[in-house]
């Protein structure tokens, strides 16, 4: 056949479109003479708009033989597939989809309207007949047609005033439940969102409506619903034909002007897919901090700040199961393997009176509940890391698995390092997650995780340190009727490290902590009829801390050995909420946490003189409580309100005010939590912090345009935070409250927020203007920082704006850019110089008085889909990644040292040219794959 | 110092694209502080106090308060009045009498504005033996892997007693010997030109000495025995012409009570900023002088009491490293001695043989090159620098 591959003076001009209802034509002209068909297609592609997407196996031996002009590509394609019995079809767009076997439609049938009830939860396309997802699409097409959905039967014992319809939404392919979908009854303004199972319920009175359902990714579901009484209505829907042109938080649309959540987030995975990130490692928690009210006090740091808080007030759920240490290498990565990632919800105000134990903000990871119908991988390799994740049904449609695991091979980078200790170092990390979900009915479902990272360095020859997270929930849901579900979790989870420092031989030690947390959690939603949605629950945590044992290392080692001792303590919480629709524009949440906590033996306790400040001078006595004794308890009642007015159909206004306790920090007297810090639980000397948090703020959605604002006002007053004395050390102190005092925070700050989510270009402006501000003053000499005068938390940094943007060229290509601007972290500067012994030394100013220079970022990233084909074994995807597109030496810090006497400043900046990274990723499946 | 460390690497390892530059950040605040610094030592002879201001940031330097009344008392009410000898610096030649193991003193100033300030009493705490100073050599790798510097690293024992003191500050004299490039063979005064035959050497070897501007504390409070081996000090390194021939690191070793340690231990660390996100907060350099009319005003400085223990090491060069030489990069000048007249200042001159019978001008004006006194030392060695030892 190749010797026959001639092409003569081919000339192609394409001269006319024609597009219709149906097939499209294309009119061409040229000259071909036995032309191979991926030849002829690879020209037409080339000369013309048209794209062709077919299986090459299937055109084998087709070869093309026209000439002339105007030449219909409809006529030539029929004439070339006639004998191949393959069909196509041309859409609007000049897609050519070839097909075999299966019948191309022209002509869309006549549609009536039809009352049935539908069922698309089995996943399972039938044999010579459409996909559904190709019914869909047909169906899409012809407006005004609508199925109707039948809930309940005529007979049943539909009160008058409601009835309540409960559900599951999950994605058609893969079984996955969707999380954070909505569904609207447009006659009742009235909607519900999905949790985390993809299940909703919604109370509606019985009669005919028409309903939306939206999910991010998903294409919309409308129908007409014919409610008789209550009942269950399971929706599936499919993947939107373009998801990149919505990759941006359009699950929050809904909530964002109806719902009376404030100061929330929500970003799947899939958003931050092409958003550049260094090093190209795919990271929800970096992304993250480009949403209004999160910030990190610096690159590469650990943990993050929300709303000016630190970083041990945010709680970092994954499935239930609590991470303590959420990074690898020093903060540059999350410990969380992207790959089972599925989303997260962020609260940084109004928090669900389900969540307590932490003051600032809320982390509420899901993961992927794997594939139901079939088994698939995905996974992909940057400069640092390879990963990998597998999946599947265990029980078709009942049960399904996600495996995951992470590894770094970064060692090599180190090799390259100038430094001389760097080239003599190692560090590595892994981390390895699983899910198994069972769902044997519809009304239980079972869901266990387990998760274990590690990380593991060795600086030089002197220091050598590892950490590790490992964590297991199961959780067993379960609806008792068509009102009450309720949950019920399990959970353990544990931080450990261990240390070596051989810097110098005689004070060379180790030392090792670890803490456990073990938790049983319940909750309850009652949905009544009528009004009101009610939850209450509680929950239990019993925390095992092994603060460890400061010990000898090597034979030269004279270091006397501390035990820090263990701690143990009890969070227990039991809490009731209610969401009441007050009037169709008016929503009230109220609910209130009682938490309790009490500190258990065994401890020594050290007692100070009454109103003295806490000094070895000043200590009275000492207590000794015996194992499980109760050493201290506290209580509290915890409000959380929350008030939604719609003010128009695509307006709110909000406020909220929530008060939240913690029980358990982590002392940091670095800029950035550093791998040694420890948590410590509150104890007899030790009182918990609490933050009252009151917030308001306006709601727009412009949905024609598919765009969302928000503008949100927040003030805290953190009371009795807990920091360290100035100079004061942890590692080597038992009784912490010698080293720590305890003072009053205060942040406040705007938040502005503009979303657009769908059409070519997506993204978001974030803009947050917010400060925090410390004040620790004491009535003695010593017990106050900075002598007790206000002065900036190190993480207060007014301005933030972060712009997340993404241009879809075609369906394969697109390009994404970011650009952030965060004021310098505040810095405590020397302000004068003075002479000591013929040494220069300085004198600081007050604390963080002065900033480092501000923070300006912009990142570029192509990201290039594989091929689009519906039927292929494994889809890929580039990216090519410019972090730091202009080479700005951002500061990362700036200190002064110490040269032959006198003392120099310096400008250190971590990424201070353009960083290049090329990333792969694959999964199994074609473009659309979950 | 392990948070430090892993602090390090978790800057350098984020900066595999750095760059530490300098950086100068606009300061405009400044304050002007007083500051009183001195010790005590067991040591009859003289002792000083300085009295100063800081200086802004950018301006740094020595701004001594004049016309102040210093004494110092022990705790059995004995005193001892300073008399200044320089601007700012007080001083006094204290007797053996006053000098005491295990007796605090505490220091008052007056300060012409009227203002009285007093220290604590700081205790006199006997010093353990510095048992052992010695040198390791060490290698030490370069951001190029291909080159090396070669050099020494200090180490001092310290082998205490339970009772004695142990909190440790040392301090650091280094001298090193150099040699000027050549004996010299004449000397020319402006008027007459003297011969030396042979070539005299009375110019040709000196001694440069220097206190070595670093701190170094250490405390054996956290060790199962008042003892500290191997102790790391200061690096010298074969980049620097001071291990050319001979080196030596005279160390004193001085005992300091706990607040002592705490206050100097800051110090050590304010020095040594490794600029990463896990540096601490630099806390106040408050010491242990207030001034008793007004408590809230800040002074800076701290004086200490300390038994001071003395040891030394000398390290000779014998073809251990390459080092680049001191002195090498003489202005010469060939010239007849019949040309040296005035004004030509005073100088020395050495003359060089003739090579294969080329008549080569038979002197070289070696200008600062003969006489190693021009390059900053001395001709005297230290004390303690006893060849013979080596």
């Amino acid at each position: 056949m190749n010797k026959n591959r001639i092409i003569l003076s081919l000339i192609l001009i394409l001269i006319g479109l024609k597009t219709g209802a149906q097939n499209s034509d294309v009119y061409f002209q040229g000259n071909f003479r036995e032309i191979p068909f991926p030849e002829f297609v690879r020209i037409l592609e080339r000369e013309t708009e048209v794209q062709f997407f077919f299986l090459d196996h299937w055109v084998e031996g087709i070869e093309i033989t026209t000439s002339g002009e105007g030449l219909s590509l409809q006529k030539t394609l029929s004439d070339a597939f006639l004998a191949a019995g393959l069909n196509y079809y041309i859409d609007e767009n000049l897609n050519v989809f070839v097909t075999r076997e299966q019948a191309i439609v022209t002509t869309l049938p006549e549609y009536s309207l039809k009352s049935s009830t539908s069922d698309f939860s089995s996943g399972i396309e039938k044999e010579d007949d459409f996909s559904k997802t190709e019914l869909q699409y047909i169906e899409g097409r012809k407006a005004g047609i609508r199925e109707t959905l039948i809930v309940g039967s005529g007979t049943g014992n539909g009160d008058e005033s409601g009835a309540v319809i409960y559900g599951k939404m999950m994605d058609v392919e893969s079984g996955e439940p969707l999380i954070g979908a909505t569904i609207y009854v447009q006659e009742l303004k009235k909607g519900a969102v999905s949790d985390v199972d993809g299940r909703f319920n919604i109370v509606v009175p019985p009669g005919k409506y028409t309903v939306d359902f939206n999910c991010m990714g998903m294409a919309a579901e409308n129908y007409y619903l014919d409610v008789k009484s209550g009942g269950n209505l399971d929706i599936s829907m499919n993947r939107s034909m373009i998801p990149l042109n919505e990759v941006v938080i359009e699950a929050n649309r809904f909530h964002n002007v109806r719902g009376t959540q404030m100061g929330f987030e929500r970003l799947n995975v899939k958003t931050i897919k092409e958003v550049p990130i260094v090093l190209g490692e795919k990271d929800l928690l970096k992304v993250a901090q480009m949403l209004p009210g999160v910030q990190s006090v610096g690159e590469g740091a650990t943990g993050f700040n929300v709303r000016g808080s630190a970083a041990d007030q945010n709680m970092i759920y994954v499935k239930k199961v609590p991470i303590y240490n959420s990074s690898h290498m020093f903060g540059f990565f999350s410990s969380i393997n992207p790959d089972i990632v599925k989303d997260f919800s962020l609260y940084k105000s109004n928090v669900p009176a389900g969540y307590g134990g932490r003051l600032a903000s809320f982390f509420d990871i899901s993961t992927r509940q794997g594939n139901m119908n079939e088994y698939t991988a995905r996974g992909g390799i940057s400069p640092i890391t390879g990963h990998v994740a597998v999946e599947g049904p265990i029980i078709k449609n009942k049960a399904a698995f996600v495996l995951s695991a992470r590894s770094t091979y970064s060692d090599w980078i180190l090799k390259q390092m100038e430094d001389p200790v760097l080239r003599n170092s190692n560090a590595s990390f892994y981390d390895l997650a699983g899910t198994l979900t069972f769902e044997p009915n519809d009304k239980n479902l079972i869901k266990t995780f387990g998760y274990y990272s590690k990380d593991k360095f060795n600086l030089g020859y002197d220091n050598d340190y590892e950490y590790s997270n490992a964590g297991a929930s199961i959780d067993l849901s379960h609806r008792f009727n068509s009102r009450i579900s309720g949950d019920l979790a399990a959970v353990f989870g544990e931080y450990a490290f261990q240390t070596v420092d051989k810097t110098i031989d005689v004070y060379a030690f180790s030392q090792d902590y670890r803490i456990d947390h073990f938790e049983l959690k319940a909750d309850l939603t009652w949905l009544s009829l009528g009004r009101h949605k009610l939850s209450f629950g509680g929950n239990s945590i019993f925390y095992d801390l092994h603060r460890g044992n400061i010990l000898p290392y090597g034979d030269e080692s004279l270091k006397v050995p501390v035990n820090l001792g263990r701690e143990n303590g009890l969070e227990s919480a039991i809490y009731f909420a209610d969401e009441f629709v007050m009037t169709p524009r008016l929503t009230f949440y109220g609910g209130l946490r009682y938490n309790f906590f009490m500190a258990l033996g065994p401890a020594e306790i050290l007692q100070y003189g009454e109103g003295l400040p806490k000094r070895e001078s000043n200590i009275v006595d000492t207590l000794m409580f015996g194992k499980g004794q109760v050493v201290k308890r506290y209580s509290g009642l915890e409000p959380r309100i929350a008030v939604n007015y719609l003010l128009g159909a695509d307006n709110s206004v909000k406020f909220s005010y929530n008060r939240i306790r913690q029980f358990l920090f982590m002392l940091s007297n670095t800029i950035a939590i550093s791998p040694v810090d420890q948590w410590k639980l509150v104890d007899y000397n030790i009182v918990p912090p609490y933050v009252d948090q009151v917030s308001a703020g306006y709601y727009h959605d412009f949905r024609k345009k598919g765009i969302s604002t928000s503008f949100e006002i927040y003030h805290k007053w953190v009371s009795d935070v807990i920091e360290y004395r100035e100079g004061a050390d942890f590692i080597s102190s038992p009784n912490t409250e010698l080293v720590t005092l305890q003072g009053d925070q205060r942040a406040y700050g705007v938040e502005a927020m503009v979303k657009k989510n769908a059409g070519k270009f997506s993204g978001w402006i974030s803009y947050s203007y917010s400060r925090s501000l410390m004040y620790f003053k004491g009535d003695y000499p010593g017990e106050s920082i900075n002598d007790g005068d206000v002065y900036p938390s190190n993480y207060d940094r007014p301005h933030n704006l972060s712009i997340v943007s993404n241009y879809k060229v075609d369906r394969r290509l697109s390009l994404s850019a970011n650009l952030v601007y965060i004021t310098g972290r505040p810095v405590t500067y020397p302000i004068s110089v003075y002479y000591l012994d013929n040494i220069q030394n300085v004198h600081y100013s007050d604390r963080n008085a002065y900033r480092i220079p501000d923070y300006f970022r912009i990142d570029l990233s192509i990201n290039l889909e594989g091929n689009l084909r519906r039927k292929k074994l494994a889809h890929s995807f580039w990216m090519l990644n410019v972090y730091n597109l202009t080479g700005r030496k951002n500061a990362y810090s700036v200190y002064f040292k110490n040269e032959d006497g006198v003392m120099n400043g310096y400008k250190l900046s971590i990424f201070g040219r353009p960083i290049v990274t090329l990333s792969w990723n694959f999964k199994f499946g074609n473009y659309a794959s979950e | 110092m392990q948070v430090n460390k892993i602090s390090a690497m978790g800057v350098l390892l984020l900066c595999m694209y750095s760059c530490v530059e300098p950086f100068h950040p606009e300061i405009h605040d400044t304050v002007e502080l007083l500051v009183i610094n001195g010790n005590i030592t067991d040591r009859p002879g003289w002792h000083t106090v300085e009295v100063s201001l800081s200086a802004p940031l950018n301006e740094p330097h020595f701004i001594p308060v004049s016309g102040c009344v210093v004494r110092v008392e022990n705790d059995n009410g004995q005193g001892v009045t300073y008399a200044e000898s320089q601007p700012g610096i007080y001083g006094a030649d204290l007797e053996e009498s006053f000098l005491h193991v295990n007796q605090a003193y505490k220091l008052f100033v007056f300060t012409p504005d009227g203002n009285e300030y007093q220290s604590d009493f700081d205790p006199l705490l006997q010093c353990p033996p510095l048992d052992a100073v010695y040198y390791v050599k060490e290698t030490q790798e370069t951001e190029n892997s291909n080159v090396s510097y070669y050099g020494l690293r200090f180490f001092v024992d310290v082998i205490g007693e339970a009772e004695d003191s142990r909190n440790f500050l040392w301090k650091m004299k280094e001298t090193y010997e150099y040699h000027s490039l050549e004996k010299f063979d004449f000397y020319w005064d402006m008027f007459d030109l003297t011969a030396y035959d042979p070539p005299s050497d009375s110019l040709l070897i000196c001694y440069r000495s220097r206190h070595i501007p670093e701190l170094h504390t250490a405390s054996s409070r956290d060790l199962t025995s008042n003892e500290l081996h191997g102790f790391p000090l200061n690096y010298v390194s074969n980049q620097s012409p001071r291990l050319g021939i001979a080196y030596g690191l005279f160390i004193s070793q001085y005992s300091l009570s706990d607040e002592a340690f705490l206050y100097w231990d800051k110090m050590r660390n304010q020095l040594s900023e490794a600029g990463g996100l896990y540096d601490k907060q630099p806390s106040g350099s408050e010491g242990n002088i207030y001034n008793v009319n007004d408590a809230e005003e800040q002074v800076l400085g701290y004086f200490y009491s300390s038994q001071v223990q003395e040891n030394w090491v000398i390290f000779k060069n014998r073809n251990d490293f390459s080092v680049q030489p001191f002195i090498y990069n003489c202005d010469t000048i060939a010239t007849w001695p019949e040309d040296l007249r005035e004004p030509l200042p005073p100088n020395y001159l050495f003359s060089i043989d003739s090579l294969d019978e080329v008549i080569l001008p038979p002197l070289i004006t070696g200008w600062k090159c003969l006489d190693c006194r021009d390059w900053g030392g001395v001709l005297e060695p230290p004390e303690y620098w006893n060849e013979n030892d080596w």
